[in-house]
């Protein structure tokens, strides 16, 4: 048989195979217990999404009648215009926790200059959970090898869906949960690579939950690895919308979504 | 798509993610019947035949298809999405073979060539293609299947593990020998 002949031949090697009717049952009572979990789990946090969006309102209303809050529309006064900025702003100081800037993710260029950037995500999105990742690339000595940190950020109600065991951690001046080693590749940017490792935090913002997936590589420095601990670090973060978070967070050179 | 392993369980219409987590005890039973011989099949063929570990990959992926189905858009297929979950539970676990691979070898000082025989103790000559895989060292495994029975191309298998295209391209090769090598005499 010729290699080409082979290789077809794998390439069409496929097809059903037995399944143990007793892992059928099993697996299929297993799935109906999380979906009945994943159901009862949602409703909880519709109400609770719904009596903040009420006390919020309540607050603002209260807020701009006492003249706490004043309105442009009620005021001479220039509205913001860097609030909407995507664009990073080295020298910015930290944002103020009445009113992050929306800012973007740091964009496809290896060379992005450092600075304060940001991320909204809203739970369920799926944009929110898997194009909303970053890494930070050191080329190997080896030509064409490389390794890398990154960032992959969500909101979720469970940060820790595949499991692990959570140790209490503050970070950012948060208090939440980390485990490491995180074992799910579908939170790692680009997808999984041979030998790395990934911690996973869940950090309450408000009533939501937002999750940080920290991959590093085995060759990473721990100059490299404590470069992105200190991004994670520097997150502030809000409730945004119904079921959203923003955050903003700051970069050192070269990170990029590329 | 090469993983859907056969017409007869191919879904004939797209059963949406959102109507089969959210959906009445039908859709989700009719969903269940239809994705479990697809993705076990696809998991069984991958992993060395071992069917103790395709159950446990196969419970992985339906299990965080379930839990995390929101954060999938509604219009995708239903069986297709829980298959790209079941494919990186099966990069997962070529990981963690590669992994153990190197452990083992550097905690015995001496080359393991073979992670795969330790979890599915394949014959000692092989017989078929199921077999010649398993025989094979986890990432030259990885490979092989992403690009031959996946038909992910050469960029796409390096973006899954985490090489360079060059890197990979490099594997695939020894891969190939390694495959050609292995495969039984009698059948070339």
């Amino acid at each position: 048989m010729t290699d080409e002949r082979l290789f077809e031949r794998l390439a069409a090697h496929a097809g059903p195979a037995d399944i143990d009717s007793g892992f059928e049952d099993r697996l299929y009572a297993l799935l109906q217990e999380e979906r009945r979990r994943t159901g009862r789990s949602g409703w909880p946090a519709l109400l609770l999404v719904a009596a903040l969006i009420l006390l919020l309102a309540i607050s603002a209303a209260v807020a701009v009648g006492s003249g706490v809050v004043e309105l442009p529309w009620l005021d001479e006064s220039p509205a913001p215009s860097a609030a909407e900025s995507v664009a990073p702003t080295p020298d910015s100081p930290e944002p103020s926790a009445s009113m992050l800037p929306a800012r973007g993710m740091p964009g496809m260029n290896p060379d992005n200059p450092a600075g304060v950037y940001g991320w909204s995500g809203r739970l369920g999105n799926p944009a929110s959970s898997f194009v909303s990742g970053m890494h930070h690339v050191v080329e190997g000595a080896v030509a064409g090898e490389f390794q890398q940190t990154a960032l992959v950020f969500a909101v979720e109600n469970d940060c820790f869906s595949a499991g692990g065991d959570p140790v209490s951690v503050t970070v950012a001046g948060i208090d939440g949960l980390y485990v490491e080693p995180y074992e799910d590749s579908s939170v790692t940017f680009g997808g999984p690579r041979f030998g790395q490792t990934t911690g996973a935090y869940a950090l309450p913002i408000g009533d939501r939950t937002l999750c940080v997936y920290l991959t590093w590589d085995a060759a990473t420095t721990p100059d490299e690895l404590e470069s992105a601990r200190q991004v994670v670090e520097s997150i502030r973060g809000q409730p945004f919308g119904e079921d959203g978070i923003r955050i903003n967070f700051r970069l050192p050179k070269g990170w990029d979504t590329g | 798509m090469p993983f859907e392993a056969s017409d007869s369980v191919r879904p004939p219409t797209a059963i949406t993610v959102g109507n089969v987590v959210l959906g009445d005890e039908q859709a989700f039973r009719a969903w269940y019947e239809r994705s479990l011989p697809t993705v076990y099949g696809y998991l069984f063929h991958r992993c060395g035949r071992n069917p103790d570990l395709a159950e446990e990959l196969t419970q992985q992926a339906f299990v965080e298809a379930v839990r995390s189905y929101r954060r999938f858009r509604g219009q995708a297929d239903a069986t297709t999405w829980v298959i790209g979950i079941a494919r990186h539970k099966l990069i997962d676990h070529y990981r963690r073979a590669e992994r153990d691979a190197r452990r083992i070898a550097a905690l015995s000082a001496r080359e393991i060539g073979n992670p795969g025989r330790a979890e599915s103790s394949p014959p000692s000559r092989p017989d078929d293609i199921d077999d010649t895989l398993a025989v094979l060292p986890a990432l030259q495994r990885a490979v092989l299947v992403l690009h031959y029975m996946d038909g992910l191309s050469v960029r796409e298998v390096a973006r899954s593990i985490g090489k360079t295209e060059a890197a990979t391209a490099s594997l695939l090769a020894r891969g190939r020998e390694a495959f050609r090598q292995a495969y039984p005499e009698t059948d070339r």
